[in-house]
């Protein structure tokens, strides 16, 4: 009986994750009372996005040739290297990835866009992030590289950022 | 006048026959699958589909997609012509890459855990072979002048090349190679870490290395030209495989994914992930025709084009 039990327990944690890992998505929008340009100026500033990320304490900035690199050292304790990918000041676009860092994610990529609001002193902020689980091999998963605490650490991450940014410039 | 009415009767009844070119989206992140009219451009149904749908592939003649359903461990049968899924085959294993022999009398299925390449037959609907290859097989495609399958091993920066059920041939390219597709005596391997393309001489096993844009995941061939998706460019780039120079950039929606040609209508498609949609482009002077919405996480990875 136990071992039937041992069996059927294997059988199922298989079953339940034995499919490919496949991209996340976390896409988080908000409303900004303050117009595109304002929000654009700080949404763009790469190197200083600690004045709106609440998890970061500082930001250390690197170049490598053309490439631009940032550290994010944050509050909690470690560290999150990220590359800029481009600015595209005409769609008011940023697209950034995780190079390595203390984060359970893998070739994580994201976009930030602004957009117009409903008026003109009004905005919409977009952030989307592609990523994938940490543990990418045969079951059993790791606890914490799952694609679930991938999931919940970027949520976490948004949900604490753009609310920090609408705050900072809203009360400017 | 009865000659020209019943001349039209016949041009009108042909013309129902045939249809128009369909695109089949499959919406990973929503269980759904898109049915997009490349005639008119517009999506004609969107049915639901078993746990997230991902691979497509189309046998024209019969008017079947064969969609693998990731989470589901399955394959589902979708008739064209209804438009519905008329059978769901069950499999013990996540189907990722999807490639048919000549006459579709069987699957070839990529299972990227368990390291192999799965036979499915598809008149008794049950597994007939199980061939080993190497780590987390992704892309596969059915070479018909040299019957050969050809699969991309994303882990061990391979391809491989199955005969008679037999690996025959192991070949090392880029980094991360993923999507792979085939054009007469070559091969074409999207290698994502490297934003490289290895093309493959089947005959002379020569090889050619360019590269493309930013994490590139699937490609196209057409006639003298490679049609190349940059997943974090939000691009497609157009080679011209004769010169092997860039010679345009298309502007896509964010995370370009997957990409086929109807080469009667004359029209791209692009799968958009991040944005739910699809882009389509003109095959002549390569313009953007149309964005239509489609679902969450856009992917049809694979052939996904049915032309009349």
């Amino acid at each position: 009986m136990k071992r039937f039990l041992i069996f059927l327990t294997l059988f199922l944690s298989f079953s339940v994750f034995s499919h490919g890992p496949s991209p996340q998505k976390v896409q988080k929008e908000i409303t900004i009372n303050a117009s595109p340009e304002k929000v654009w100026a700080v949404v763009k500033d790469f190197d200083h996005a600690n004045t709106w990320l609440p998890f970061v304490k500082e930001i250390k900035v690197d170049t490598k040739g053309e490439d631009k690199f940032r550290t994010l050292v944050l509050n909690k304790g470690g560290k999150i290297l990220e590359k800029l990918k481009g600015i595209d000041n005409e769609s008011m676009k940023i697209k950034y990835e995780i190079v390595e860092g203390d984060i359970p994610v893998a070739d994580f990529n994201a976009y930030i866009t602004v957009t117009k609001g409903a008026s003109a002193n009004e905005s919409k902020v977009q952030w989307t992030g592609r990523f994938y689980r940490v543990y990418k091999l045969n079951p059993p998963i790791p606890e914490g590289q799952d694609d679930e605490s991938a999931v919940k650490a970027i949520t976490e991450a948004f949900d604490a950022g753009l609310p920090a940014l609408k705050k900072l410039l809203e009360s400017k | 006048m009865s000659k020209f009415i019943f001349t039209l009767l016949i041009l009108l009844l042909i013309s129902c026959q045939q249809g128009p070119s369909l695109a089949i989206i499959t919406n990973q992140g929503e269980d759904t699958i898109s049915i997009v009219n490349l005639n008119n451009e517009r999506e004609i149904k969107k049915i639901s589909s078993q746990k997230e749908p991902l691979a497509v592939l189309i046998n024209p003649k019969s008017n079947i997609a064969y969609i693998g359903n990731v989470k589901s461990n399955s394959i589902s049968i979708l008739d064209l012509n209804k438009k519905e899924i008329i059978e769901n085959i069950s499999l013990d294993f996540s189907p990722l890459g999807i490639a048919a022999d000549l006459n579709f009398i069987n699957l070839y299925i990529t299972s990227w855990y368990e390291n192999k390449v799965y036979k499915v037959d598809l008149i008794n609907k049950k597994i007939k072979k199980i061939i080993e290859v190497e780590n987390t097989p992704s892309g596969i495609v059915y070479n018909k002048i040299h019957d050969l399958f050809i699969i991309a091993n994303r882990d061990k920066n391979s391809i491989q090349l199955i005969n008679n059920d037999l690996v025959i041939k192991t070949i090392k390219v880029g980094i991360h190679p993923f999507g792979v597709e085939t054009w007469g005596d070559f091969i074409y391997v999207t290698n994502v870490y490297d934003d490289t393309i290895t093309e493959i001489n089947l005959i002379t096993f020569n090889e050619r290395t360019f590269k493309v844009g930013s994490h590139p995941y699937n490609s196209k061939r057409f006639e003298n030209m490679l049609f190349v998706t940059n997943t974090q460019d939000a691009s497609v780039s157009v080679i011209n495989l004769d010169t092997m120079t860039k010679i345009k950039i298309l502007k896509t929606s964010e995370v370009p994914e997957n990409i086929d040609i109807d080469p009667v209508l004359k029209k791209i498609v692009v799968t958009s992930w991040a944005e739910n949609e699809i882009n389509i482009f003109n095959l002549n002077n390569f313009m953007h025709l149309k964005t239509i919405k489609t679902g969450k996480e856009s992917r049809s990875f694979g052939q996904f084009i049915m032309y009349k």
